[in-house]
């Protein structure tokens, strides 16, 4: 699969599963759209049934109110449910909107949490009908200037401009969950060779060993890897990063871990990634 | 403060004047009371509505990935990082910490001293970030430390009894978490070692093992704490830890709650099945489940029982497979919820399995430790898990979730008394605790050495989550930092 992350794009195989948080946030941090899909097919309306069950049980009372209502996704239709809530410091009152998407092969939620306006649902509204899976066909939207297209892992959509997008994407090996690789855009550029482990592993560790590539001349690009030895088990574990400038104001970090057994399984996914890795266009 | 705390002479201390006693108060708050960053794209800040919503899982693949965001340890790959996030929480729309540290006097003549500045943005990383007040949920603790913060330092311009909030990944062991805290003890008495010798402690729920653990570790550290308070302890563990794995967050039959804990507690999980699923990579929470000291104190919490269970040996129960075991609830939340990988290998079994080793180890190694100038507060009066009767044992009990049809029967005073008709389960519940923690298990009566420096203090019924921000047990906590100035 090809994928975009701001402004840099880069390959996958199609059957590692991305796992990010697309949560997308308000300027002010005060509100979310947070898209989650999966490769399975239902109605939508089952959809939403299931997400709604699932959010009330979580909310319980702090829920006020909520109406069932129909958005336009394109020329198709998407059930949804709108309302308003109690903030976890149940004084404030958030306004909601779960709605329910659904495609020949992918199924999606989107769940909108913000404070309480009048421009809360013509905004969900405008969003909802720029929302696309990659197997559909359908012209999108004309473009508008306060909005900006995202990838939340098989749709796409467009928020409004000043919204924050994930900066990291998240994605698993299809049949060994450890092996993770974690691809994340403007992170201030690391020296070379220095990982923050506090950001990786919670168990205690010993590193039993570095191997770690020099820069290229002139290049500020680096790649190393560490051989652990992890308090809960005995099986090698691996970690590698790479940092590359790939503009002169993006800089990509990866980071890709799991057992040391598995290296015939991920090798050839790190070298790929590697490989793809270039500037992104038109977001 | 009382003029009579402040005049007593410091023990530890060779220049006793009011002027040099300086003694730093250390918050440690409870299960799911820190504010984490947890590198796998979530947050945990109940504090932000925001970060919290992620936490709801609308689809297999959300619920497998809060999962892996709550796990912490386990016996296969690390567990997910997390850092304690520092910066006080700041919104121009919701309820706003830095808004109430400014506007409470003190606070702000204090911040104002410290920094230099008369403005929000310094004073709010004063105390977020320096205090470390940003550590902990503001919706449960912001009251309790500005209330310290000013009564402890009302009259002095330079404060001397600066009160710190220590979070902590309360997903790991209480053990890890111990000997965390110990080091921000140490960090905290290292900026005032010109003028202060130790520290008081005070803990919320959970946060009270998690010290105790640091000094049974570190028994060094002892001499570095004045002395403590623990709140609301879980000692011997709670009956309502175990219950979740049987009915999840709250009873079906009973009324829906609302507020902020009741959120935090159904994202753990809203049947026992995804319960079980969620704690099995949490360490820290499966030290709260009543530990093999409880039925001795507490009486016996479950009934129904043949002679062959023992409930000294509870942790070789919870390994079992059938109820009341709780392995096989786990089990059940793996074949429910898990991946193909964690189906495959079995990986969310082997972390409970690891995770209630590690429980029992803890508990063992912890069991009486105190320190010995020690107070206990806790709360009773509130209708909280007692015991849990099985009725037929022998007969097919399924966890609740996987039944095919649910009735429950409710009886007793305001339904203290709550049966699950399909298993012939029935959970007792009894107005002698905060709520969660029963009042034998709060009093903390295996603390050694006995008796404690004070006979333990209960509340007015205050509920466990909230009891912090009561002005009443603020008061109460404060009255007991003041018996602490005194010389032991």
């Amino acid at each position: 699969m090809h994928l975009r992350l701001a402004d840099v794009e880069f390959d996958l195989p199609d059957d590692w599963r991305d796992t990010t948080t697309h949560q997308f946030l308000t300027a002010d941090g005060s509100g979310s759209l947070i898209v989650e899909a999966a490769h399975e097919s239902a109605p939508a309306a089952d959809v939403l049934n299931s997400a709604l069950a699932e959010y009330r049980a979580v909310w319980g009372m702090m829920i006020i109110f909520s109406n069932r209502v129909v958005l336009n996704r394109g020329p198709l239709k998407a059930p949804a449910v709108e309302g308003e809530q109690l903030a976890m410091d149940q004084v404030d009152r958030l306004r909601f909107a779960l709605v329910g998407l659904s495609s020949a092969h992918w199924l999606a939620t989107l769940r909108f949490l913000m404070p309480s306006s009048r421009s809360f649902m013509p905004l969900v509204q405008r969003l909802v009908a720029s929302a696309r899976f990659s197997d559909e066909s359908w012209e999108l939207p004309s473009p508008d200037a306060t909005l900006r297209a995202v990838q939340a892992g098989p749709l796409s959509l467009q928020i409004p401009r000043d919204w924050q997008a994930p900066g990291t994407f998240e994605f698993q090996h299809p049949s060994a969950d450890e092996v993770t690789l974690t691809v994340t855009v403007e992170r201030p550029l690391e020296p070379s060779g220095t990982i923050d482990w506090t950001d990786l592993i919670a168990d205690p560790f010993r590193i039993v060993g570095v191997t770690e590539a020099p820069p290229p001349p002139g290049g500020r690009d680096w790649e190393s890897e560490w051989q652990l030895e992890l308090s809960s088990q005995t099986a090698p574990w691996i970690v590698k990063k790479a940092v590359r400038q790939v503009t002169t104001s993006t800089v990509v970090t990866a980071v890709l871990q799991g057992p040391e057994s598995l290296r015939t399984d991920w090798a050839p996914v790190w070298s790929q990634f590697q490989s793809s890795l270039q500037p992104g266009f038109g977001q | 403060m009382a003029d009579e705390s402040i005049q007593c002479h410091d023990d530890t201390s060779t220049c006793d004047t009011v002027s040099s006693l300086t003694v730093p108060i250390v918050f440690v708050p409870g299960v799911m009371g820190s504010r984490l960053d947890i590198i796998q794209g979530r947050t945990w800040d109940p504090d932000d509505s925001t970060a919290m919503a992620t936490w709801i899982s609308l689809t297999d693949a959300s619920v497998q990935k809060t999962r892996r965001a709550l796990r912490a340890s386990g016996s296969g790959a690390p567990g997910t990082a997390a850092k304690v996030k520092n910066t006080l929480y700041h919104s121009s729309v919701f309820t706003d910490p830095i808004d109430q540290v400014f506007g409470a006097s003190r606070c702000r003549a204090i911040g104002k001293l410290a920094t230099g500045k008369d403005e929000k943005p310094s004073i709010g990383v004063f105390y977020g970030t320096h205090r470390n007040w940003g550590s902990v949920n503001w919706g449960f603790y912001g009251s309790l430390l500005m209330y310290l913060e000013s009564q402890l330092n009302a009259h002095d311009d330079d404060p001397h009894f600066p009160v710190f909030a220590c979070g902590y990944d309360w997903r790991q062991s209480n053990t890890i978490s111990g000997r965390q805290i110990n080091a921000f003890l140490r960090k905290v008495l290292n900026q005032y070692k010109a003028v202060a010798s130790n520290v008081i402690v005070i803990t919320h729920s959970m946060g009270g093992l998690a010290v105790r653990a640091g000094i049974q570790a570190d028994p060094g550290i002892t001499s570095s704490i004045r002395g403590v308070i623990h709140g609301l302890q879980p000692s011997l563990g709670a009956v309502t830890c175990y219950r979740r794995f049987l009915t999840g967050a709250s009873a079906p039959a009973d009324k829906d709650g609302i507020g902020p804990d009741y959120v935090l507690n159904k994202i753990m999980g809203n049947t026992g099945a995804r319960y079980a699923y969620n704690l099995s990579g949490c360490a820290g929470p499966l030290q709260l489940l009543p530990n093999h000291l409880f039925s001795s104190c507490a009486g016996s919490w479950l009934q129904g029982l043949d002679g062959s269970y023992d409930l000294s040996a509870i942790y070789t129960i919870y390994r079992q497979i059938n109820v009341p075991g709780i392995a096989g609830i786990t089990a059940g939340g793996e074949e429910q919820s898990g991946t193909t990988q964690e189906k495959k290998s079995r990986s969310v079994r082997a972390d409970f399995a690891f995770n209630i080793k590690g429980a029992e180890a803890f508990h063992q190694a912890l069991e009486r430790t105190a320190h010995p100038r020690t107070y206990v507060l806790y709360s009773t009066g509130l209708r909280t898990d007692h015991s849990i009767e099985f009725q037929n044992l022998f007969g097919s009990i399924s966890a609740p979730d996987s039944r095919p049809k649910v009735q429950w029967q409710v009886e007793g005073v305001d339904g203290a008394d709550l049966t699950d008709l399909w298993n012939e389960v029935v959970y007792h519940r009894r107005p002698d605790g905060d709520g969660t923690v029963p009042e034998a298990s709060a009093q903390c009566p295996t603390l050694m050495p006995l008796p404690l420096a004070e006979p333990a203090a209960a509340a007015r019924p205050l509920e466990h989550a909230a009891a912090y921000g009561d002005a009443a047990f603020q008061a109460l906590t404060l009255s007991f930092i003041h018996r602490l100035l005194t010389p032991g």
